[in-house]
């Protein structure tokens, strides 16, 4: 006797199916969206985060510009620390503190819990007014440094 | 009978397609959006990188003007402007300088733009003393 195999589609195979095709595909399709969410936010966190450090950067230049101006303009006031200190104080440059020896150091706020770092050396009388010795980007929160240095003298 | 189920079966998979060719047009929507949103990101970081190779390269250099044009950048009524096709970004920058007697502060204001829209501003600077004795 001849058997035979009769295959039919039954009736609710394919709604099945396609409830699980469907499914699967809003879920990819969900998944890629978020991922995608996920990357435009990393991507404007890192911008927000790099604005902040060249603005940084641009102030410090900014710093050292107004510095060197006094400097220039009296160098047998800034010969000693104290005296530097009060001319810087009383031109706007409270941040920068001026120790024996003409070493200067000054740091500002790149965001993100971030400080970007500037020790140098004021010698009034030399051809250079100004030498930076350090120019670094530091994590407050960590305490970790990251080295970025931008201008090496 | 044999009729009967195959009709039921022929309404089924009619509206089976029906509602799937609803559904993926939905699905879709969604992939493009996100493609859309993958490549947004993909820009901005490609722009922000080329800024930041500008503002480098600026920070050491004694001609701002120089520099640019190395980098690729075209004068163009005041404005250095560096365009990429192929992502359709812009960078223009503007060079300042404010002279002093003790230096020059040369500062540099690199846009990105897509479009019409902005998507930022980076300032680059650099100080450099002059007349010094």
């Amino acid at each position: 006797m001849k058997q035979r195999n009769d295959y039919r589609l039954g009736v609710g195979a394919s709604s099945i199916l396609m409830i699980l095709v469907v499914l699967a595909l809003a879920a990819l399709s969900l998944l890629s969206l978020n991922s995608a969410r996920n990357n435009e936010t990393l991507s404007q966190r890192n911008l927000t985060m790099t604005l902040a450090y060249y603005e940084a950067a641009e102030e410090v230049q900014r710093t050292l510009a107004a510095m060197d101006a006094l400097v220039a303009e009296y160098p047998a006031q800034t010969a000693d620390a104290d005296g530097c200190n009060a001319l810087f104080s009383a031109h706007g440059l409270e941040t920068v503190t001026v120790s024996e020896g003409g070493a200067f150091a000054f740091s500002l706020d790149a965001g993100a819990q971030r400080a970007l770092e500037v020790e140098g050396v004021l010698t009034p009388d030399a051809s250079t007014r100004c030498t930076l010795t350090r120019h670094e980007l530091v994590n407050r929160a960590t305490g970790e440094e990251s080295s970025l240095e931008l201008l090496i003298p | 009978m044999r009729d009967h189920r195959g009709n039921t079966l022929l309404i089924e998979m009619v509206v089976v397609i029906l509602f799937f060719a609803l559904s993926q047009t939905i699905v879709l929507q969604v992939f493009a959006k996100a493609q859309q949103v993958n490549r947004n990101a993909e820009i901005l970081n490609h722009a922000q990188m080329r800024a930041e190779d500008a503002a480098e390269t600026l920070a050491v250099s004694d001609d701002a003007e120089t520099a640019l044009t190395e980098l690729g950048f075209t004068l163009n009524a005041d404005e250095y402007r560096l365009a990429d096709e192929e992502d359709g970004y812009r960078l223009v920058a503007t060079v300042g300088r404010f002279t002093q007697p003790a230096g020059v502060l040369t500062t540099v204001e690199l846009k990105a733009y897509r479009d019409d829209t902005e998507l930022f501003t980076l300032p680059a600077s650099r100080y450099r003393e002059v007349n010094a004795p």
